[in-house]
């Protein structure tokens, strides 16, 4: 049974639930069925037996609902449809050809600047392209001679493809009020009380930054790392609990590369920017957020793959600095960065699952009020404020038990923890990881 | 001047050369068409083509290779009267990283700076790859030396090795009766393959190569099957290198360039049409995007002022016959689309050069 299918039949499985619900999707942890399909396709398509080769790679992108891919069969071709955030990717397998579209957007007229763009951007991509029909519309196109698309080309093609429908539209939308959003049909609304509690989160998420910057710890600090921590940590945030869609999603993944670009601008313009973002956050039409929360369905997740040795590479610098304002009685700097680390770490990596439950624990005590209202049953904090340790060490003992079967040789050294306050657990949850070891043992990347 | 420069290149390396009329020979480092027996090289008033190296001189960081049969290049002015002096200012020609011809200036700062027992003259012109070979010339336009290194991660240090010693050298090869030479590093004695063709110096007995004893470069692995295709298509493939993982091929006025990248497995074909038009390009633009959404297999892009249409081939499964039928098409649809492109929607040639 795959791991994903444990998941949804196991009862009161709330870690499991967060892990679906929360952060950005990922196809880098499959099942090993999932790889049998694709070891199938490469085999088959060896033997020149293309149509059922392509047949097991679409089964290998399925993910574990089996939500985002369906095919339909008949003797002369074969048609599939793949789900990708907010894009329908539509594909036939006729005449020896594999042909792959998906509108994105309609408008009446198409600016010389975005024409351009998109012309431009045709020539960076590897597989496939930006094109425009005669209504108007524009779509990406990936297609191959069926001869020459082995799984591998298969995989990098729709995923290139894939990803640049789904981003393309929100980008261009955003900019050209004109333009009209195309093959979102698919995607479905949230509850309007899960809109309400996402919306109430993303509004006091910025205004706790807000409040923190004009007249908190950050107005006071001279340390410039540690603005930039908390107003990155607080993206970081609401990408992995809220899992915007549209603008807000644009506006966070814009601020992140444009600050780890790589430019000779100082410090100081970069915190300028970030601070633009979060103005262009709180500016946004309230009604427009609410229709961001919306549900989609990913084939394919936007992060590379680490495994938990490169995400320990990570942390060991980086909770030196934590334990350094810790002994400099810094609290506030302290509980940022280790912030920061966990939201890092999740908005840029496709973590293993049991990497990410760890991780989701320190999001699990600093939002609890969150995860509460959600409907989540964990809560570990006592109305004092104090942490529940024992029920905080049973749910970690039983999150690591559920994954044992998918991992090897796993050691993660509980007793590192601390449970004095929210950022002494933080930090030891951030120790605890750097000192585990396991491997994950379906990991192919 | 410029008329004499001469653009060299092999599949490991790219560099500059120039002609000496006096010698009937291109002048050029050793190190430029280092483990090489000919060379691609390209001039102002001649095509493209292969060219024999006919010496070497590892010391000096010298070669000299045999001109083209055909040609109108002019005789080019060497200072052999009067040393050059520190404080003089001087220019550099060449083509560095394989561009056009371009120039630098600079001033002598040492005219006796010894390395690998050989004399340079010392200049702060900048240099860059590519520029090797090329003429250090004085302010009335004189050659007074063959730009050889430059001093790496320091500012603008460039050696030249000086004419007087091209001299010296092109003395010593006028013995040769054919063949090719190499000049002893230890002894600095010629010695000509035709009369002595072993593999160590007849005047002091170290071990000597001579150009001719080079392999020619023959490519491994998915460059092999590229380079089959193209040959296959009517080329010489030598004169299409560019390096060892990039062809350019002229076809008509397009001009299609192939690279290979090991990394992604990954070969492209970008086929170069025409330059954008001087004035409102929308029109074009909304053509392009118009026919990638009809066409097959290839993609229109736009980089920079160039129009290109591209097609994509993944390593694993390339062979020679659907490598062939795919840059067939590539090049029908660019013959095709570039003068489409230029008649109707006001695009630019290329200028081949």
């Amino acid at each position: 049974m795959g791991l994903w299918n444990r998941i949804f039949n196991r009862d009161n499985a709330e870690i499991e639930v967060c892990l679906h619900t929360c952060g950005r999707y990922s196809d880098a942890h499959k099942s090993a069925d999932h790889y049998t399909h694709f070891d199938e396709a490469n085999r088959l398509f060896e033997k020149n037996h293309y149509r059922d080769a392509v047949i097991h790679f679409l089964a290998y992108l399925k993910n574990d609902e089996g939500d985002n891919v369906t095919v339909q069969e008949n003797q002369k071709n074969l048609e599939f449809q793949l789900l990708q955030g907010s894009k329908v990717i539509s594909g036939s397998l006729e005449d020896g050809r594999i042909l792959m579209r998906s509108p994105l957007v309609s408008g009446s007229e198409y600016s010389v600047n975005l024409l351009r763009r998109l012309l431009e951007k045709n020539y960076d991509l590897n597989y496939c392209r930006f094109a425009l029909d005669e209504q108007n519309q524009l779509h990406t196109i990936f297609e191959s001679y069926v001869k020459d698309a082995n799984p591998y080309k298969l995989y990098y093609g729709l995923k290139e493809m894939s990803l640049q429908a789904d981003k393309m539209d929100d980008l261009i939308l955003s900019e050209f009020d004109s333009f009209k959003a195309r093959n979102i049909e698919h995607t479905r609304d949230e509850s309007i009380e899960i809109v309400e509690l996402k919306t109430n989160l993303f509004y006091r998420k910025l205004q706790v930054l807000q409040d923190n910057l004009d007249s908190g710890y950050l107005s006071r600090t001279h340390d410039r790392n540690i603005v930039v921590y908390a107003i990155l940590s607080t993206f970081y945030k609401i990408d992995f609990l809220l899992v915007p869609q549209g603008q807000t999603g644009n506006i966070i993944e814009r601020a992140h590369h444009a600050f780890y670009a790589d430019s000779t601008e100082s410090i100081e313009i970069k915190i300028s920017k970030l601070k633009e973002a979060i103005t262009k956050l709180q500016a946004l039409d309230p009604e427009m957020i609410k229709r961001e929360w919306y549900k989609v369905i990913y084939t394919f997740g936007i992060n590379p793959p680490v495994d938990l040795q490169q995400v320990q590479q990570y942390i060991q610098p980086e909770i030196n600095k934590v334990q350094w304002y810790i002994r400099q009685n810094k609290f506030d700097e302290a509980a940022t960065t280790v912030d920061f680390i966990v939201g890092y770490i999740l908005f840029n990596y496709a973590v293993d699952p049991l990497l990410k439950s760890l991780l989701l624990f320190h999001y699990r005590i600093t939002n609890h009020t969150f995860f509460k209202e959600m409907k989540f049953e964990g809560d570990f904090i006592k109305s004092n404020g104090e942490l529940k340790k024992n029920k905080l060490i049973s749910e970690l003992k039983q999150t690591i038990d559920f994954f044992e079967d998918d991992y090897h040789a796993v050691k993660i050294p509980i007793d590192l923890l601390q449970f004095d306050n929210e950022y002494h657990f933080g930090y030891s949850l951030l120790n605890m990881i750097a000192s585990s070891y396991f491997i994950e043992m379906q990991a192919r990347n | 001047m410029t008329d004499c420069l001469i653009e060299i290149a092999t599949p490991f390396n790219t560099g500059t050369g120039f002609y000496i009329k006096k010698f009937n020979l291109i002048v050029t480092n050793e190190h430029v068409v280092h483990d090489n027996k000919e060379v691609v090289i390209k001039g102002k008033s001649f095509e493209k083509q292969m060219a024999v190296v006919v010496l070497i001189d590892e010391c000096a960081d010298l070669a000299f290779i045999k001109p083209p049969t055909k040609h109108d290049m002019p005789d080019i002015n060497l200072r052999l009267e009067t040393e050059p002096v520190p404080g003089e200012d001087i220019i550099t020609l060449g083509h560095p990283y394989g561009l056009n011809i371009s120039m630098t200036k600079g001033v002598i700062s040492s005219i006796d700076q010894k390395e690998r027992d050989m004399v340079f003259i010392q200049h702060d012109a900048a240099l860059n790859p590519g520029n090797s070979g090329g003429p250090l010339i004085d302010s009335h336009g004189k050659v007074i030396g063959i730009n050889s290194f430059v001093l790496l991660k320091a500012e603008n240090i460039a050696f030249a090795l000086p004419i007087r010693d091209v001299i010296d050298t092109f003395e010593a090869y006028q013995q040769s009766k054919g063949g090719t030479a190499t000049r002893c590093r230890s002894c600095r004695k010629v010695s000509y393959d035709a009369e002595e063709p072993s593999r160590y110096c007849v005047h002091c007995g170290s071990e000597i190569l001579f150009p001719s004893g080079y392999h020619t470069y023959s490519p491994v692995g998915v460059p092999r099957i590229i380079e089959q295709i193209i040959a296959n298509l009517g080329y010489d493939v030598r004169l299409t290198r560019e390096g060892k993982n990039q062809w350019n091929i002229p076809r008509g006025s397009a001009l299609v360039r192939l690279s290979y990248h090991k990394d992604t497995g990954l070969i492209d074909g970008d086929a170069y049409l025409c330059r954008l038009p001087e004035g409102e390009a929308k029109a074009i633009y909304t053509f392009l995007m118009r026919e990638n959404f009809k066409i097959k297999e290839l993609v229109f892009s736009v980089k920079g002022r160039f129009v290109l249409l591209s097609l994509m081939i993944f390593d694993r499964h390339l062979d020679e016959d659907t490598g062939i039928l795919m840059l067939e098409r590539l090049f029908d649809q660019a013959d095709h689309y570039d003068d489409v492109l230029v008649e109707e929607y006001g695009a630019a040639w290329i200028e081949q050069d």
